[in-house]
């Protein structure tokens, strides 16, 4: 069901990764990603891998809650994944036509969904264990630079977080209005793909029309609170390094030099 | 002095065309004047479209005066300096929980506007825990919001308003889209704010019920302010108010029923706003027996006339279930349920929310699927049967807000789409569009308009349409009576009956107002944890006063009436 998507959804439990600076995850997020994009042998991997187990272990959100809540993207994962299979050159494993797999586009394809799982995995602790008002709050202090080339960053980054808020009750009216108008036969599952690109209209002008209004709704409502963009607000979740931030930032730093170092003393 | 005054106040909605011309204009608020003085409550009641909200907008600065002015607490909203203060000053409550809930948790919508007043942070976490506290919502401090039920989010809305710690509050239609516990709740609170911390309120509404505790009252009609004074003296005029669009408080309209035909016209105006005050004047006055028998008596005190149920099968359940995973576990929305349905019978289907009244529906025409039990509708096993579309032709399924769904370029070929999808050529859909048009008397000129630009009662009609045009026989509608006024809430009784009686079409509806259940159900499902514990005629569950409670409802002010008076 489309309403067991919780990716970019607060979960909520203690744990040391929660009590992190959102700036030190963001952070830590940003080393993660780059390592995996340098490793390219099993031993890397397995690096990455321990890491990473550590790192969700530490966060006690339930590994099977992440997995479901990610349900949209590893399909997409699996799309990215079948289109490289048939791309790769090198040795012949089997073929069909013009289809054919090689050895090469095997271990290609092999890292790029190790690869593109762990990225996901990785961000998701970030969101998992962050309040999005304080990921925007992180987000907006390293990206503080541009406020100089006016990039309103504090604005952007309480779209973000309202972007986020409104996630699950997009899904719910998905839901609710594909049930309607299969309810007046409607019907997504057969015929060719233009039919059922044409199929989608009657879904996707109600969810259009409902977000605008959504949206103008929200915007006299934060008026009325006295929104009045980010010039003299100030954070309820004031961002402030602890020791635990310095810790991490050296244990990132360790992981992340150890992997350089490997890289490019130890593989070809 | 008045904290709130507002003179002459006009505002014109310009409507333009591409070019920017002003093609028409209407004034959705005209030359209202209004006061309110610190620490009371003031309603403003009428019914939708009367320009309420409009007015409502102004007293938050959201919108400014055409003409006339707004002056909150000294303050002139049409200064551009003086808004961040007016809005300091007034907070505002609107109708839809979902859509002005900012934060992505409890604490941090609160937090939301002490951020934008720029207050330190170890201050913003005092006032959270204090408004936490003051509105009974600490233990979900660190909540998403989305697992809010409506009346705790809307619970939220007004604690992030308190936080601020505002001088007035608007309340605009705030209980609508809740149901009667929700509302219940949201106006038990604000009392209680009002008269812990003297917080004024002002509360727009359509339900006259929610404006006897206020102190003044104003009653707007199409813009203006057609009636104004104490709540007694308002709703005691029953036929003035209603030709306004507003149905006075039930005691008030059995008195006035009672009293309509006696020659002493003092009687008749005297208001009587609460049960106990009826009941003592019907004691006193001897007016009891006219309750019962001739003129003025009361449709439903001794017996609503039922319709027989037809002999035809339409729908059988046997121990049907349903079960649904969530985050890993699995959870059963309905047990064991087994009912039969005999075409023509109009249901009701009561019960708290979350008790498996929706799962139940969506069964019915395999919006959902199980494997639980048996069903049988219209001789098609829902179960086994992979092709549901000749199922969900004989199957009209309202969902709430049904004005929500609609989004074709013209109003007609909105309506066509669904006889389109169940085989009907060309014409054929077209006339059956132009027949559901009709019976949903909308006129000839909107058939080519856009839905999306109608009026909320015109969308209403044409969604309506939209699903009777493919004929169906069973009609299934959840929380029909949601968000309308009472004249649409007539309106849309009377068509159900019309084609329930006349058609003879089956109707199975969910409402959480037993007033509605009792009014025009001839048969009552009551849902509770996923379990039906009672099927049959409403008045026997909803007179039962331990039934009533055990399972939530409420008692039909009716059948209310009747215990009180001990009439059997």
């Amino acid at each position: 069901m489309l309403k067991d998507i919780t990716i970019g959804q607060y979960y909520n439990v203690e744990s040391v990764i929660h009590r992190l600076d959102a700036r030190t995850k963001l952070i830590l997020t940003i080393l993660y990603a780059i390592s995996l994009f340098i490793c390219n042998d099993i031993w890397m991997f397995s690096f990455a891998a321990l890491f990473l187990t550590i790192y969700i272990i530490l966060s006690r959100v339930p590994f099977v809650h992440m997995v479901k809540g990610m349900k949209m993207i590893w399909f997409f994962i699996l799309f990215t994944a079948v289109f490289s299979l048939f791309g790769g050159r090198g040795t012949v494993l089997w073929e069909l036509g013009f289809l054919h797999i090689t050895d090469d586009g095997l271990a290609m394809t092999g890292k790029i969904i190790v690869r593109l799982s762990f990225l996901i995995l990785g961000s998701a602790v970030m969101t998992y264990t962050t309040m999005p008002m304080s990921l925007a709050a992180g987000l907006e202090s390293l990206l503080g630079f541009l406020k100089i080339f006016r990039v309103p960053v504090a604005e952007l980054a309480i779209m973000l977080s309202i972007a986020l808020r409104f996630i699950p009750i997009f899904m719910e009216e998905l839901d609710k209005i594909m049930k309607a108008q299969m309810s007046r036969g409607a019907d997504f599952e057969s015929g060719n793909i233009f039919k059922r690109i044409r199929a989608c209209v009657p879904v996707f002008i109600p969810l259009f029309a409902s977000a605008i209004r959504r949206a103008e709704e929200l915007a006299e409502a934060m008026d009325a609170r006295c929104f009045h963009g980010g010039e003299g607000r100030t954070r309820m979740h004031p961002l402030q390094y602890g020791m635990r931030d310095y810790v991490t930032y050296f244990i990132a730093a360790c992981y992340f030099a150890g992997m350089i170092v490997y890289r490019i003393g130890f593989t070809v | 002095m008045s904290l709130i005054d507002v003179r002459h106040l006009t505002h014109t909605f310009y409507i333009k065309d591409t070019d920017g011309n002003v093609i028409r204009e209407r004034n959705a608020v005209e030359d209202v004047n209004f006061q309110a003085a610190k620490g009371k409550i003031i309603a403003v009641i009428g019914k939708n479209g009367s320009g309420k909200s409009t007015f409502a907008k102004h007293l938050n600065a959201l919108l400014v005066p055409t003409e006339g002015t707004v002056i909150i607490a000294g303050k002139n909203t049409a200064e551009e300096k003086q808004l961040l203060s007016v809005r300091k000053t007034v907070g505002m409550i609107f109708q839809n929980p979902d859509n002005q809930i900012v934060g992505n948790s409890v604490a941090e919508d609160i937090g939301f506007g002490l951020e934008n007043l720029g207050v330190e942070s170890g201050q913003i976490w005092e006032t959270i825990y204090r408004t936490l506290e003051q509105t009974g919502l600490s233990a979900y401090i660190r909540q998403n919001p989305s697992a809010l039920s409506g009346g705790q989010k809307q619970r939220l809305a007004v604690a992030s308003v308190m936080a601020m710690k505002p001088e007035c509050i608007v309340l605009d239609e705030a209980t609508s889209m809740l149901d009667p516990a929700g509302s219940r709740m949201i106006l038990k609170l604000v009392r209680d704010m009002n008269r812990k911390y003297g917080m004024t309120v002002i509360m727009i509404t359509h339900h006259a019920s929610e404006i006897v505790c206020a102190d003044y009252v104003y009653v707007m009609k199409d813009g203006r302010i057609g009636l104004e004074g104490s709540p007694e003296s308002v709703l005691s005029q029953t036929d003035q108010l209603w030709s306004m669009g507003v149905e006075t408080v039930f005691p008030q309209r059995i008195w006035h029923t009672l009293t309509k035909s006696l020659t002493d016209r003092k009687l008749q105006e005297q208001a009587v706003l609460s049960m106990e005050d009826l009941i003592c004047r019907l004691r006193d006055n001897r007016l009891g027996d006219r309750l019962i028998t001739g003129e003025a008596a009361i449709p439903g005190l001794r017996e609503m006339p039922r319709k027989p149920s037809g002999t035809e099968m339409l729908i059988q359940a046997d121990h049907l279930g349903y079960t649904y995973c969530s985050g890993g576990q699995k959870k059963q929305a309905l047990t064991d349920v087994s009912f039969q349905i005999r075409k023509g019978e109009l249901i009701a289907v009561a019960g708290q929310t979350g008790s498996g009244k929706s799962t139940l529906l969506q069964l019915l025409n395999g919006l959902l699927r199980t494997n639980e039990g048996k069903l049988i509708v219209n001789g098609i096993d829902v179960i086994k049967e992979k092709n549901l579309k000749k199922l969900r032709q004989k199957i009209g399924f309202v969902f709430q807000y049904p004005e929500y769904q609609l989004f074709e370029t013209s109003v007609l070929r909105d309506v066509m789409y669904g006889p389109s999808n169940f085989g009907f050529d060309k014409e054929q859909a077209r006339q059956m569009a132009i027949d559901a048009l009709k019976l949903m008397e909308l006129d000839e000129e909107i058939y080519e308009q856009s839905p999306l630009e109608l009026s909320g009662g015109q969308k209403k009609r044409v969604a309506l349409a939209g699903i009777l045009a493919y004929r169906p026989e069973i009609l299934i509608l959840d929380e029909p009576t949601a968000g309308l006024d009472a004249e649409g809430k007539r309106r849309l009784f009377t068509l159900i009956r019309q084609l329930n009686r006349e058609q003879n079409i089956t109707v199975i509806m969910v409402s959480h107002d037993m007033n509605d259940i009792y009014e025009l159900a001839d048969r009552l499902f009551v849902l509770h944890q996923g379990r039906m514990v009672y099927d049959g005629p409403p008045e026997r569950a909803l007179s039962d006063t331990d039934f009533v409670k055990r399972y939530a409802l409420e008692m039909p002010d009716v059948l209310s009436l009747k215990l009180a008076l001990s009439i059997s």
